[in-house]
């Protein structure tokens, strides 16, 4: 199980589903994601359901801008890791940005990228190669979901894991499936 | 197969506005992870540089080298020079023995960035703000704020009481983290 958002849906604000952390958040543009700061960074999670620390974040670059990030346990006031389309991996405390990881490498139009953290590990992927680990113990928890820095790059068919389902997350539940 | 540093952290112009990187790094343009020294102004780095990228990084004053991760310290004088080039970045190093290899001394240095991550994270604290020292007794409040970041971390902190010193208190909370990864090596 995953929830998704494919932003099919008329131009405007990105709805109720979505919760502002950065700047003004995302917004719908073209059936697809778009930032909504110029020169600024504004980021939105997914609220509509809890999720596990254990998360990851997938969305597909959808025109030839960059700055276009995925981001993991994202909280309010400008909290959040983000992997951004030009192979940046970054922490954002309070809204003051660190960067703490490069891929080497960007992130083409319509190339998935892909954020996951588990523990205080998290990795990077790009059309769902692993680009890299990493160790960061920042944040402990919040919600999965999308950033930009600037407002014209796209993203569309985003895609989050981890969600917590009648207490139990997703995750824990496969495992006790699988025994 | 990726390099160790310990660099400084600078605030840089970048693309997308101002940014803490680590230094000399990201103009290289290869692959790199970092971890911070919570809000102290360093950064343990590894990159894939190349042999010329390496001897250049190493001329800079302010960058400390990692030797290959799996050799070990070895003893006087180069055990007493990393030991009190170290120390003069507050990082906890007298712990260190000539038989030490350099994969411990950097898995010791990433599990502190870890803790001071997580205060950074919960409290926006820096650690060593001025007139801090690793022989400095906790404050109350920075007893409390360690106390709740190490618990966040799932790990024991009765250990830590006002008496207890910085460096006592970062290497406690630390010792208790497991393994991490940073470049695809272990530590």
């Amino acid at each position: 199980m995953a929830v998704t958002d494919l932003f099919n849906r008329a131009d405007g604000g990105l709805g109720a589903n979505w919760q502002t952390v950065d700047g003004s958040g995302g917004a719908i543009s073209g059936n697809a994601a778009i930032g909504t700061e110029a020169a600024d960074y504004s980021a939105s999670r997914y609220n509509a359901v809890e999720f596990n620390a254990d998360q990851r974040s997938l969305a597909q670059k959808a025109d030839s801008n960059n700055y276009i990030g995925v981001a993991v346990r994202m909280t309010t006031g400008g909290n959040y890791y983000a992997f951004f389309s030009h192979g940046s991996l970054q922490k954002l405390v309070n809204g003051s940005q660190t960067e703490i990881a490069n891929a080497g490498t960007t992130v083409s139009v319509t190339e998935s990228m892909e954020l996951a953290v588990s523990g205080t590990t998290l990795e990077m992927f790009i059309a769902g190669v692993s680009k890299g680990t990493q160790s960061d113990a920042t944040f402990s928890s919040g919600k999965p979901g999308i950033a930009f820095f600037d407002n014209p790059a796209k993203l569309d068919n985003w895609v989050a894991e981890g969600e917590v389902v009648g207490g139990v997350s997703i995750l824990r539940q496969m495992l006790m499936h699988h025994g | 197969m990726a390099s160790f540093y310990l660099v400084p952290k600078v605030q840089v112009s970048t693309p997308t506005g101002l940014m803490f990187r680590p230094k000399y790094i990201p103009e290289l343009g290869v692959p790199w992870a970092a971890m911070d020294y919570g809000l102290d102004p360093k950064f343990l780095v590894g990159a894939t540089v190349s042999q010329a990228q390496h001897d250049e990084l190493a001329t800079h004053a302010d960058v400390i080298v990692i030797p290959p991760l799996d050799s070990p310290v070895g003893g006087n004088p180069t055990l007493t020079q990393v030991r009190n080039r170290l120390e003069q970045e507050n990082i906890p190093a007298t712990w260190i023995q000539a038989t030490t290899t350099w994969r411990q001394v950097v898995g010791h240095v990433g599990r502190y960035c870890l803790v001071l991550q997580r205060l950074h994270g919960m409290h926006n604290k820096r650690l060593f703000e001025p007139g801090v020292t690793l022989d400095s007794t906790l404050t109350s409040t920075l007893l409390a704020q360690l106390q709740s970041s190490g618990t966040s971390l799932g790990l024991n902190v009765s250990a830590l009481t006002l008496s207890t010193t910085v460096r006592d208190a970062l290497t406690g909370l630390a010792d208790q983290l497991s393994a991490f990864t940073l470049m695809g090596e272990s530590f």
